[in-house]
């Protein structure tokens, strides 16, 4: 028995030693889990109205999103040839707005140029049976499109039904057209 | 349980523990589009939030994107071709690649470039740097190439598709300043400034390719309108669900911008209600002219005016209606909301709770509002800490912007320091005597004095008692009789004025103006004056005094002028030493020089000085050429013409005479007399009438 309990001893011991090692280890989880628990759902906005979010600067480095996004950019922009494109000979046009404003008694036009011209000639038709109402204006270039110098076609111009609208844009050998239509309701 | 198969057990908790917590924590914390709104990506009010960082919190914001800048592109590149410098250089570019938080150009750093553009527009800063990123990834690279088109067109402004770029655009600061003018021109509405879009409803498509399709965006602010203006396609569904990344069809210029902005700045929406505190300062006088700062010191019951700034942090124009309409905009004390304030005046528009409602009619997103109002000071000295922010009452209080009066009361003094002091003949205190005066005995004259005010408290002028009206009051004891006293003096002869100016405030000075008349007994007299608030305090200081050397009143005449008309407009003269027909009707004039010392009078009643003509050898003797207009009986023909004639001057006493109707000659003689004073001792003379 002696023996047995000599020899059961330095056994145990190290059993037990094993034990307490992954208990520590068990506990040291369990903390780190809890921590990031904490600190995600502290720092997890998203279920948060954006109105009641405070402003804040960070200034951490940037994610390896943002990184990945930005060298994309980068390497476009670097890439980006020096030479000027050949000159497109369709423009992309798009009606973007044909709102009427009452408080300002207009039918208010907007247009996209998906291509940045300098200068040009929009041509607005508007028409409705035998009525025709033709107005013109400038091309105005943006950052990276341009757009038609109006249009703001007094309600007084026109009268209550279905008018379908003609666009053109002409800006040297250039040329871009849009149509749509519009129902106009004057009281 | 035996030993073996607690450690078992054990050892199987710790594995689930530790491969859960591996499994469970998040790698990377991702941005979040939950939010994302096409038609209101940010709000107004932090578009235009010039003040949301210093130059300085711009570097280090800067720094903190880039920790370590490989300006000599030794590591390698991240696009192949070898080391960055290898692949730059295969472009015709080389090193040193210069980091957006080292570059500068005319010697100004990109923060300085970054904060000065974003005053001068008034556009958000943090807006200039999300701008840089998502069109050049300025913020972000380690290794951006200045002479490539990084840097010349940093946010992509003025490249035409059809043409080179144009170079009227280039470089970091004309980049910066044309899109911060654009941004400006399109919040401001300006009718020069055509954009693809408008507020309301329009057409955004998904991508330059039209097939790509869109949706109708109503778009609900200026700032997302701007945005649109810059990049004019919204991000489509597989955009949106691909967080950072790319998609069939995408668009991906807005969408970085609202994730870079709120990954890096926080929310893009603004709280219905919200300000920020721009400006806050304490005037000594209603019309502000003398500020007393921030955190003023004031003394006890001292009455001071208040003007608050505030800037519309929210994305609703507050209004002032008048009534308590649904963005009526009101200071309201605050620490907590409503509380009653320790610096309450009676001009607060309700009770001591709100001290003042907006001063302009409306202040839309962006502008600034004031809040104009009065307060007092308590009468228990110490510091009073009175903290105060915005609501529209019945609806809500605002979010943040609260802003606090500093205010240290001390105990109140009176003093005053004499600046001027002088003496004038004439009320309109044209002829002055100096500070010691020599007048004649009764004689009455004009003083002014001048106090500064040396204490902390505005002394005023009510009309009434109140408890800083400021008298004048005879000194040398307080509130003694004063020989100089006027019956002019405010009360008795003790309070010869009271405060000219309606207030004056501590540094400025007090004007006392009162008349005051010589003694009767000749000598001479020093009376001294202090200030006094009647009913509360007399002045520690500024005390002053008048030295009077009062002469013996001398009444003398020297006749200069006199001549008989035969009628009353005196245009036909019968001489000196006229000759009438009996009972004849003829018109005189005497005009005497006052000789003596004393200014005669014309009171209408018998005043020490009112300067009759009487007849003469003897006084009083009854004339032979009395008319009945003379003013007594047959002895005082004449009062003088003029109100007043002062010593050196000349009077002038006419009068109507009837010539007796027994002829013969009749010399009658005539002099000066003070009726009920004194007759003059010179000046007599004589017509000498002869009657045919």
């Amino acid at each position: 028995m002696k023996i047995n309990k000599n020899k059961k001893t330095p056994i145990n011991k190290y059993r037990l030693v094993i034990a307490s090692i992954l208990l520590g280890l068990l506990l040291a989880s369990a903390a780190v889990y809890v921590s990031v628990r904490i600190a995600n759902e502290s720092s997890d906005q998203q279920d948060v109205p954006d109105e009641e979010r405070q402003p804040t600067i960070n200034l951490n480095p940037p994610t390896q999103d943002q990184i990945d996004s930005a060298q994309q950019i980068k390497e476009d922009s670097v890439n980006q040839s020096e030479t000027p494109q050949a000159p497109k000979e369709e423009l992309a046009v798009t009606i973007t707005a044909k709102n009427q404003n009452n408080s300002a008694s207009t039918l208010q036009i907007r247009t996209l140029i998906s291509s940045t011209v300098a200068n040009g000639t929009c041509t607005l038709t508007l028409t409705k049976g035998d009525t025709v109402v033709t107005l013109n204006a400038g091309i105005q270039s943006g950052p990276s499109d341009s757009t038609c110098q109006g249009f703001d076609v007094p309600l007084s111009q026109l009268s209550t039904g279905q008018w379908s609208i003609k666009i053109n844009v002409n800006s040297g050998s250039a040329s871009g057209k849009a149509t749509s239509e519009v129902s106009i309701n004057v009281t | 349980m035996s030993l073996k198969k607690l450690f078992g057990l054990i050892a199987l908790i710790a594995f689930f523990s530790v491969v859960s917590t591996v499994i469970l924590q998040p790698t990377t914390a991702k941005a979040s589009l939950a939010n994302w709104e096409a038609g209101r990506i940010i709000d107004d009010g932090i578009f235009v939030n010039n003040n949301s960082m210093s130059a300085a919190q711009i570097q280090d914001f800067l720094n903190s994107k880039v920790p370590v800048c490989d300006t000599q592109g030794r590591q390698t590149s991240e696009f192949g071709g070898g080391t960055r410098a290898q692949w730059a250089a295969a472009r015709g570019y080389s090193p040193p690649f210069t980091c957006l938080k080292d570059f500068s150009e005319n010697g100004k750093s990109s923060a300085q470039i970054i904060y000065d553009l974003s005053q001068e527009f008034s556009i958000n800063p943090q807006v200039l740097i999300v701008l840089l990123q998502k069109e050049q990834s300025l913020i972000t690279d380690t290794w951006p190439i200045p002479g490539s088109s990084q840097y010349r067109t940093a946010t992509g402004y003025g490249c035409p598709d059809t043409a080179a770029c144009d170079s009227q655009y280039f470089g970091l600061t004309n980049q910066l300043r044309w899109s911060a003018r654009m941004f400006r021109s399109i919040m401001n509405a300006s009718p020069s400034w055509y954009t693809p879009y408008v507020l309301g409803a329009n057409y955004i498509r998904y991508n330059p390719d039209a097939s790509c399709g869109g949706t109708t965006v109503n778009i609900q602010n200026r700032s997302t309108q701007a945005l649109y203006n810059y990049t004019p396609y919204q991000p489509n569904p597989g955009a949106l669900s691909s967080g950072w990344g790319t998609s069939h069809c995408g668009a991906y210029g807005n969408r970085n911008f609202y994730l870079y902005f709120t990954d890096w700045f926080g929310t893009t929406k603004t709280p219905a209600f919200s300000s920020q505190p721009t400006f806050q300062q304490l005037y000594s006088d209603s019309s502000k002219s003398i500020p007393l700062g921030w955190n003023a010191s004031l003394a006890a019951g001292q009455t001071a005016y208040a003007t608050v700034v505030m800037k519309n942090t929210g994305n609703t124009t507050w209004t002032r209606s008048g009534a308590p309409g649904v963005s009526d905009t009101r200071l309201a004390t605050y620490g907590p909301w409503g509380r009653s304030s320790a610096i309450c005046e009676t001009s607060w528009i309700i009770s001591c709770t709100r001290p003042a409602e907006l001063k302009e009619s409306s202040v839309a997103p962006g502008q600034s509002g004031t809040f104009e109002f009065a307060i007092r000071a308590p009468l228990n000295p110490g510091e009073y800490n009175e903290s105060f922010a915005l609501i529209v009452d019945g609806r809500t209080t605002f979010n943040g912007g609260a802003m606090t009066f500093s205010i240290k009361v001390n105990p109140v003094t009176f003093s005053a320091q004499p600046t001027w002091q002088q003496v004038y003949t004439d009320s309109s205190k044209n002829t002055a005597l100096g500070w010691n005066a020599d007048l004649a005995a009764g004689q009455t004259a004009y003083a002014t004095v001048v106090m500064k005010n040396t204490g902390n408290t505005t002394w005023t002028k009510s009309g009434a008692f109140g408890l800083t009206d400021t008298r004048l009051v005879t000194y040398g004891p307080w509130g003694k009789k004063s020989v100089v006293c006027d019956p002019g003096w405010i009360i008795d002869c003790t309070r010869p004025a009271e405060l000219k100016e309606s207030s004056v405030a501590p540094g400025q000075s007090g004007t006392f103006e009162f008349p005051i008349r010589a003694p009767l007994n000749p000598g001479k007299y020093s009376e001294s004056f202090g200030l006094v608030v009647d009913g509360r305090t007399t002045f520690t200081s500024g005390v002053m005094t008048f030295n009077f050397n009062v002469s013996p009143v001398t009444f003398s005449a020297q006749p200069t002028w006199q001549q008989v008309y035969t009628d009353s407009s005196k245009n036909t003269a019968l001489g000196w030493n006229a000759t009438l027909s009996p009972n004849q009707k003829a018109y005189a004039e005497v005009v005497m020089k006052n000789t003596g010392n004393t200014t005669w009078t014309k009171s209408g009643a018998f005043t020490v000085s009112d300067t009759r003509l009487a007849t003469y050898g003897p006084w009083g003797r009854s004339s032979a050429i009395c008319e009945t207009s003379w003013i007594i009986s047959c002895t005082r023909p004449a009062e003088l013409k003029e109100s007043s004639v002062a010593p050196g001057q000349s009077g002038t006493f006419e009068f109507e005479i009837k010539a007796p109707q027994s002829p013969g000659t009749y010399t009658e003689p005539f002099g000066l007399v003070i009726d009920g004073r004194t007759v003059f001792n010179n000046g007599t003379m004589a017509f000498k009438i002869t009657v045919n």
